[in-house]
């Protein structure tokens, strides 16, 4: 999964998940590789029929938030997936994904402004803000992908306008975001041509998934900007 | 990737040029008739935040120390301490250790004086785990029964905290003023303030212990001269951490040697357990790692082997593997300088589990990295006797003052009885934590602890019992409680499994956890005879599939399964409208899998696995899609998970991918950012 999701339990307090490292997936586990108690299911509703390609992630949720299940990762328990074999599927698994992400955001009720900006290089939480004095939720977990975009966005208008300035700061920043967006693939070995597809690879299911989930989640009237995807760190790292 | 690291502050908190500006600017004015405004924003401070803190139920009492509440404070340099003790209802899994550092900050972002939340933290008091067995702080005992602690608000519950000062607790305050000198952010400790304060505790610990004389002779000698002067005066000078930090380590000896003085010594012969053959010296270059041997090479230490001992009687000090020889990094410059350069040194390198000793002018000091900071702990002789006679002598036999000894005994005792509380709590019951997570544990750490915990048990009165290999520690444990010999030979399999070490066999021995939670509180209680449950447990599993129109991947997933090391008991397949040749594919497996087929016309998911949930013959079900390969040790991680505690809903793992057969920009994609994922 590719949202990072620190569910506002008590959206007053201070939240530990700001402490700890940002991974993909930290809270819920995937419908291919999930077991389930079945008293557990009984007791937290079973999965929800309306929660279309996210009842995993739903159904997670309820057992974060009852008061007596928790989830436990075995390592030892690994299944391997095959993936989509062509672009275009992999395009539409992502879109899919991120179009019926928002539903288990919604379905929390709560209401406010968590905002969340995520270091793509380490993973890690740089800083934060959070109030539930809104009257809907909004839930923002920007990374240098979304500079990146901005960035690049301002370049086209200072092009289209012709404010050389704006241009400049465009360019600045985009020397600043395109290094730190492009991280993950740097640190990987492969040959450069490899490299740059992979790059465009990326770009394009980035933009799938989160255009996705912005739309999706809007039908719930909630705001979700996801973010994007990282390299996974290793399994044994909590 | 390593988190920020930050060597300096712990204890003194971070000592900025500004700070140091801050408190001379303050210190100044104090001298002015602006010292009574400063005593009133003081005591605005204390009102609000006592008001705040107090308003979180969670809090039983708040207390205070330093001295300011002793109406002799120096504005700008005084100590303000509170110590804040949370009900019996509050454990350390609670989320309200950090709502009441939340409302703390809020007041501390205005009043500054009041110092940062993680020296506010160390002074937590959790009446749970006074309940649970485990004793108070010491340096909360030790202020407790000075009477130095102010009521701010609520009643202590009385019988927290009894009797005189003892020497073990006079030792931890000395160890205390050690570490602190040690770890405090050196532009502190370079100011000759920080040393009055230091020499000040000092002298008033020996005044505890009934040795007058002796505290006035330290305040005669002419090298503290300084502790005569006035606080401003004092404040502005610098002095040399190097000459301050050994004359604190000479003048603790002095307190120790007084300490010991004043009671017979008792003589201890430990008796190596005896299946064991002493064990071969390792060269140094093999106990140390690699950049520590370049500060060899730079003549600033020396590295040797001490052979392994348990860290003093008590289950504190559990850092050293038992097997394994204790590296000791002798020093060969002055003690402050060479222990500051070794924590740089070491504080560089990953946050992995490194512990040395290091010997320096006599005195054992244990180093060790943690996640973000560089720790020191000071080991006196007179408390952690062994450990001198392991690394100095290399000797079985010691001495140590009666009265310490017996001080030990009783305290160890007591946590072994906590210990086994905690584990007799945590058993079939994994405690929930405020915030949402994935729960895990390193299965590896945890027997490890449990097994240096035991060690440390047999160490102590009456056997004196040294074991120096984990080998040994199970043999030492089957001797005494044949009845679990089962038990024990499954879990050195296991553990030693982990490890890839297969010479005893391999074990699927999936109950593990729960028996050695159960052995545990009963071995650490004094338990003559032990039962536990047989650590091979079985659980009826169900595997959950729902497919539609993909019967050649089905038909892999179902020939991985049929390789599970633990076979599932129900293969519950839902087709969720299938038109190809599924039904063929389950006729294949249903010779080598218990399969049962259901059917859902509506392609569902979520209705479908309900279906599964609820029409499966067992309680756990195991989902599973039909395009993934399940490893061999799958099912029986899963099973082992949920036989770890009654309250574990969901277990899951890792997904990882599967690589096509075709290398392509799609598959890199996959191998890049989804090669594991939850």
């Amino acid at each position: 999964m590719i949202i990072e999701l620190p569910l506002f339990s008590d959206s007053s307090r201070r939240n530990q998940a700001g402490a700890r490292p940002i991974r993909m997936g930290f809270f819920h586990f995937s419908n291919n590789n999930l077991s389930i108690r079945r008293q557990c299911a009984r007791d937290v509703g079973m999965y929800d029929l309306n929660a279309t390609k996210s009842e995993d992630v739903d159904l997670c949720f309820r057992v974060a938030l009852s008061p007596k299940w928790i989830a436990w990762r075995e390592d030892e328990a690994v299944v391997r997936h095959k993936g989509r074999r062509t672009l275009w599927g992999l395009i539409t698994q992502m879109w899919g994904w991120g179009l019926y992400v928002g539903y288990p955001y919604a379905k929390t009720g709560i209401r406010g402004v968590f905002l969340y900006w995520l270091n793509g290089r380490n993973h890690t939480l740089v800083g934060r803000f959070e109030t539930s004095r809104f009257p809907i939720l909004v839930c923002a977990f920007p990374t240098d992908f979304y500079f990146v975009n901005v960035f690049a966005l301002l370049l086209l208008l200072a092009a289209c306008f012709g404010h050389w300035w704006l241009a400049l700061i465009a360019v600045a920043g985009l020397v600043w975001a395109i290094p730190r967006y492009l991280a993950d693939i740097r640190k990987i070995t492969m040959m450069p041509s490899a490299k740059v597809k992979l790059a465009i690879v990326h770009y394009l299911t980035n933009v799938a998934f989160t255009v996705a989930a912005f739309v999706g989640a809007l039908r719930h009237r909630i705001i979700l900007i996801p973010s994007s995807v990282f390299r996974p760190d290793h399994p044994r790292t909590p | 990737m390593a988190p920020e690291l930050d060597w300096r502050p712990i204890g003194g908190g971070r000592y900025s040029r500004v700070t140091w500006l801050l408190q001379a600017i303050v210190l100044l004015l104090g001298r002015t008739p602006l010292k009574s405004v400063f005593g009133r924003i003081y005591d605005l401070g204390m009102r609000r935040v006592v008001a705040a803190v107090a308003s979180h139920p969670a809090v039983c009492c708040i207390l205070g120390s330093g001295s300011y509440f002793e109406n002799r404070a120096t504005y700008g340099l005084s100590d303000v301490d509170l110590i804040i003790v949370l009900n019996e209802k509050v454990t350390r899994a609670d989320a309200s250790a950090r709502e009441i550092a939340h409302l703390y900050e809020r007041e501390q972002s205005i009043f500054k004086f009041l110092g940062r939340w993680p020296e506010k933290e160390a002074n937590l008091i959790y009446l749970s785990d006074i309940a649970a067995g485990f004793p108070a702080p010491e340096s909360f005992r030790i202020r407790y029964k000075q009477g130095k602690l102010v009521k701010l608000y609520g009643e202590l519950p009385s019988g927290i905290v009894s009797g005189a000062i003892t020497s073990s607790e006079v030792l931890g305050e000395i160890n205390t003023l050690l570490r602190f000198s040690l770890v405090a952010d050196p532009r502190h400790v370079e100011r000759e303030i920080f040393w009055k304060r230091i020499f000040a505790k000092l002298i008033a610990l020996t005044e505890l212990i009934d040795l007058p004389e002796a505290a006035a002779s330290m305040r005669m000698r002419l090298d503290l001269n300084f502790m005569r002067e006035d606080d401003a005066r004092v404040f502005f000078r610098r002095s040399d951490p190097n000459t301050m930090f050994a004359l604190q380590l000479t003048l603790s000896r002095q307190i120790m040697h007084l300490i010991a003085a004043r009671e017979g010594k008792q003589k201890i012969r430990q008796v190596r357990f005896e299946s064991q053959q002493r064990r071969p010296e390792l060269p140094a270059n093999l106990i140390a790692p690699a950049f520590m041997r370049d500060l060899v090479d730079q003549q600033l230490i020396d590295i040797k082997s001490v052979a392994p001992v348990p860290i003093g009687f008590g289950p504190r000090m559990l850092y050293f593997a038992i097997g394994d020889p204790i590296p000791m990094l002798e020093l060969h410059e002055a003690t402050y300088e060479g222990i500051l350069r070794l924590r740089k040194i070491i504080g560089k390198r990953p946050p992995t589990d490194l512990n040395a000793l290091v010997s320096t002018d006599g005195f054992l000091f244990i180093i060790s990295r943690q996640p973000t900071f560089v720790d020191l702990i000071p080991l006196d002789p007179l408390q952690f006797a062994n450990v001198y006679a392991a690394a100095f002598g290399d000797s079985l036999d010691f001495e140590m003052p009666a009265n310490v000894l017996a001080e030990q005994q009783a305290g160890a005792t007591t946590m072994f009885h906590a210990l086994a509380n905690l584990y007799r709590t945590n058993d079939s019951k994994v405690a929930k934590l405020p915030h949402p997570c994935i729960y895990r544990e390193d299965e590896g750490e945890v027997i490890e602890n449990a097994l240096r915990i035991l060690r440390v048990q047999a160490a102590c009165a009456p056997a004196w019992t040294l074991i120096q290999r984990t080998r040994d520690v199970f043999e030492y444990l089957r001797r005494k409680h044949p009845e679990c010999e089962q038990f024990l030979n499954e879990l050195e399999r296991y553990q030693r499994n982990m490890y890839g070490d297969l010479s005893l066999g391999t074990t699927e021995a999936n109950n593990i956890y729960h028996c050695l939670h159960q052995f545990m509180y009963q071995a650490l209680t004094g338990a003559q005879t032990i039962a536990v449950d047989s650590p091979h447990a079985h659980l009826g599993i169900t595997v959950g599939v729902i497919t539609r129109n993909r019967a050649g991947d089905l038909a892999e997933m179902l020939e991985s399964l049929t390789h599970q090391v633990r076979l599932p008991d129900e293969v519950l397949v839902v087709d969720n409208g299938s038109t190809d040749r599924t039904q063929e594919v389950l006729g294949q497996f249903r010779e080598r899998l218990p399969i049962r087929c259901e059917f859902l016309e509506r392609a569902d998911i979520p209705a479908a696995r309900n279906m599964v949930i609820e029409s499966a013959a067992n309680e756990i079900i195991s989902f599973v899609d039909d395009d993934c390969i399940t490893e061999p040790r799958w099912l029986a991680a899963v099973e082992r998970g949920f036989l770890r505690a009654e309250n574990i809903g969901v277990v899951g793992g890792w997904v990882h991918h599967q690589p096509a057969p075709h290398r392509s920009t799609v598959d890199n994609y996959y191998r890049t950012f989804h090669h594991t994922k939850s």
